[in-house]
Formats: C-alpha cells, sequence, structure tokens
C-alpha cells in the first residue's frame, strides 16, 4: 500500500504523506512565515499566503522552505496587504459582491494618503491583482478634482517647472482648472 | 559645439522630483494610475511637473481615457487627446492647440518607449512566409508529432476559411449592413 504510485483514488485524508506543494486542499491551519526587508516576522495561514502570486511562486520552486524573504517589502504595507487579503480569501469562500465591494470601499478608506502610496509597491511586487486595482482607483480618487498644488503635494511633487512654463501650461489647460475643490 | 556641451551638463534626471512618492513605482503603475483619472484630472495632473506632463500626455492614455467614457459611435478628431476632449466638450479654441508643446529632457522610459514602438513599428520583417516553408492543411496531431515537431517548419493553411468574417467584413457587406456610418 505504501508503494502504490498511481491511485491518488485510494490515499487517504492525511496529508504527511503527499508532498506535493500545489494542494490548495491543504490543511487551512498551516502557517508559512514572510520576513519583512526590516526583518520582521509574520505568521499567515498558507490559503493568505498563496493569494501572493511572487509567494506562490516561490514555494512552488523550492517547497521545503519555511521563511519566505520579501526584500522589497516593509513591515507595515505588509501587515495591510495581509489584512485585506484575509478578507478576500472569506468572499472567496462565501462570495458576496455587495459585502466585498463594500470592504474594498472601507479598507481604502481608513487609510492614510501614504498608506496607500506605500502599499502600491507591495501589491504590485505580490502580485496582487485585485488588490491593485482597488488601490489605483483610491489613490486617482483621492486626487479627483483637486487643484494642481494639491496634486503636487499629495504626491511630494516638486514643481520643475520654469514660470513661463507654468504660465503656458495654465493657460493651455485652463478648461480644466474651472470648479475645482478648495484644497 | 560649445552650446550642445552646456546643453549636455544641464541634463538631470527628473524622475525623483518630478513623481515624488511616486518614483518608487514603476512607470506601467503609474500610468494605470492615471487611466483612473478624470480627462480634466488628467489635464490638470499634467502641470503638476515635467515628467507628469509627459506622462499625462501619452496617446495611450487619452485612448483609454476615451475608450472608457464613449457611449455609442466615436468620432476619432485627428489624436486620442483632441477626441478626448471633444467628447468632454471643452471649448474649441482648447482643442486647436491641445499638442504637446513643451519638450523636456531628462526623463526617459523604456515603458513609454516600447508601447510607442510597437504602434509605430512594421511586421514586414517578421514574416518569414518567402515560400521555403512547406504549406499543409487539414494536418492531423499524429501526423504533426511525426513529421515536423521539433524537425522542420510548417505553415498551416485554411483555417480561417470557414470564419464567417471572410464574408461578412467585405466592403460590400459592410456599406449594406453600416450605410448610416462615414469611415
Amino acid at each position: 500500500m505504501s508503494s502504490s504510485t498511481d491511485s491518488p483514488t485510494l490515499t487517504t485524508e492525511t496529508t504527511q504523506l503527499s508532498p506535493q506543494p500545489d494542494t490548495e486542499t491543504a490543511k487551512p491551519t498551516k502557517k508559512i512565515t514572510l520576513k519583512s526587508s526590516d526583518n520582521q516576522i509574520f505568521e499567515v495561514e498558507e490559503s493568505v499566503a498563496m493569494e501572493f502570486a511572487t509567494v506562490k511562486s516561490f514555494f512552488e520552486d523550492s517547497p521545503s522552505t519555511d521563511t519566505v524573504p520579501l526584500p522589497n517589502v516593509t513591515a507595515k504595507p505588509l501587515s495591510q496587504v495581509i489584512e485585506f487579503c484575509k478578507e478576500q480569501i472569506k468572499f472567496k469562500a462565501n462570495p458576496d459582491e455587495a459585502q466585498k465591494k463594500k470592504y474594498n470601499a472601507e479598507f481604502v478608506t481608513e487609510k492614510s494618503d501614504k498608506d496607500l502610496v506605500d502599499m502600491i509597491p507591495v501589491a504590485n511586487y505580490l502580485e496582487i491583482k485585485d488588490l491593485l486595482d482597488v488601490l489605483n482607483q483610491a489613490v486617482a480618487d483621492r486626487i479627483e478634482n483637486k487643484s494642481v498644488e494639491y496634486v503636487r503635494s499629495f504626491f511630494g511633487i516638486d514643481n520643475d517647472f520654469t514660470a513661463e512654463e507654468e504660465a503656458a501650461l495654465r493657460r493651455e489647460h485652463a478648461w480644466a482648472y474651472e470648479g475645482v475643490d478648495e484644497d | 559645439m560649445e552650446i550642445s556641451q552646456v546643453e549636455a551638463l544641464e541634463y538631470k534626471d527628473r524622475r525623483a522630483e518630478g513623481l515624488g512618492n511616486l518614483q518608487v513605482l514603476p512607470d506601467e503603475l503609474i500610468c494605470s494610475i492615471l487611466d483612473n483619472l478624470t480627462p480634466r484630472d488628467v489635464a490638470r495632473s499634467a502641470c503638476a511637473s515635467s515628467v507628469m506632463y509627459i506622462l499625462c500626455n501619452e496617446e495611450p492614455l487619452w485612448m483609454s481615457l476615451c475608450l472608457n467614457r464613449v457611449n455609442g459611435p466615436l468620432k476619432y478628431k485627428g489624436s486620442w487627446k483632441k477626441t478626448a476632449l471633444d467628447l468632454e466638450n471643452v471649448p474649441e479654441e482648447y482643442q486647436e492647440r491641445c499638442g504637446k508643446p513643451l519638450q523636456f529632457n531628462g526623463f526617459s522610459s523604456l515603458f513609454l518607449y516600447k508601447r510607442l514602438y510597437r504602434c509605430h513599428t512594421t511586421l514586414s520583417g517578421f514574416n518569414f512566409d518567402d515560400g521555403n516553408v512547406e504549406r499543409k492543411g487539414d494536418l492531423s496531431l499524429e501526423e504533426f508529432s511525426q513529421e515536423y515537431d521539433g524537425r522542420k517548419p510548417v505553415l498551416l493553411v485554411g483555417l480561417a476559411d470557414t470564419w464567417p468574417a471572410r464574408n461578412t467584413w467585405a466592403i460590400d457587406q459592410l456599406s449594406l449592413k453600416l450605410w448610416r456610418f462615414s469611415f
């Protein structure tokens, strides 16, 4: 029995005999350790870690590792990204588009401008497409109908135009300057 | 000679100060954030800095702004930016000078360059069908793996012969159906 090779239907529920890494049905209690660039340790459930395409392929390449180093990711945005993915897992189990939309909206609303911008490279590096879409839209929403000065301070952009260039741009884009919000 | 030397010395990398907090993001991510803005917001963001000006004047950006908004037939006005301004009912005087009059050095983007290149390159250089490759219709899988796979090149022919578009997309058919539209 132990030498059976091609009869997967005969194997029981026990997972210790099956070392293949691609089992989506692996025990939900399995933990995976992520290490941020500032050496913080995060223990997350395997199902959450598998939401990160980068971590997933890391495990497919080297299934025996127990700690995944994330050299491009600091602790704070990582913890927020984990929080987001934990919720998405629940929505995967119980699809509820309205609730998901509500959660996604609340998730970004309560974040500071800096937190939002800091999370984008993390979501990009970990390849979490849903989160990236949510963040891109949220950043766009925050500068919607804002003045140029507001956009500059929002992103920390230096005005590198000469006075003549800026005056020309204002003339050229005057139609877009009408009716912007107060800063 | 002297002038070009002086110019060369004045080149500085504008990316960091021109993008602020966004500088950590790859260009393609910044472009996808901009995709979520409204045309008016894009026009104002163009006035934030030289690098934003460049990114906010990209035709592919204005194309997706148009296509996200348009509802029904679209009249292309010679450039996507102009088309978008027309959709927004921006006064004619602005549409007339909506080109990209300012030029800046000190910013280069492989992403933008590749996208531009793809739009303007011809495919003739990639055509390998100069009569030397065998043409074969109705090739079975067995025959393909025995005769060709990994051995010699083959061109599969006739695959599109049964496509309805071969008849329905001909000029006389189209003009019969879409006579109301001018092309």
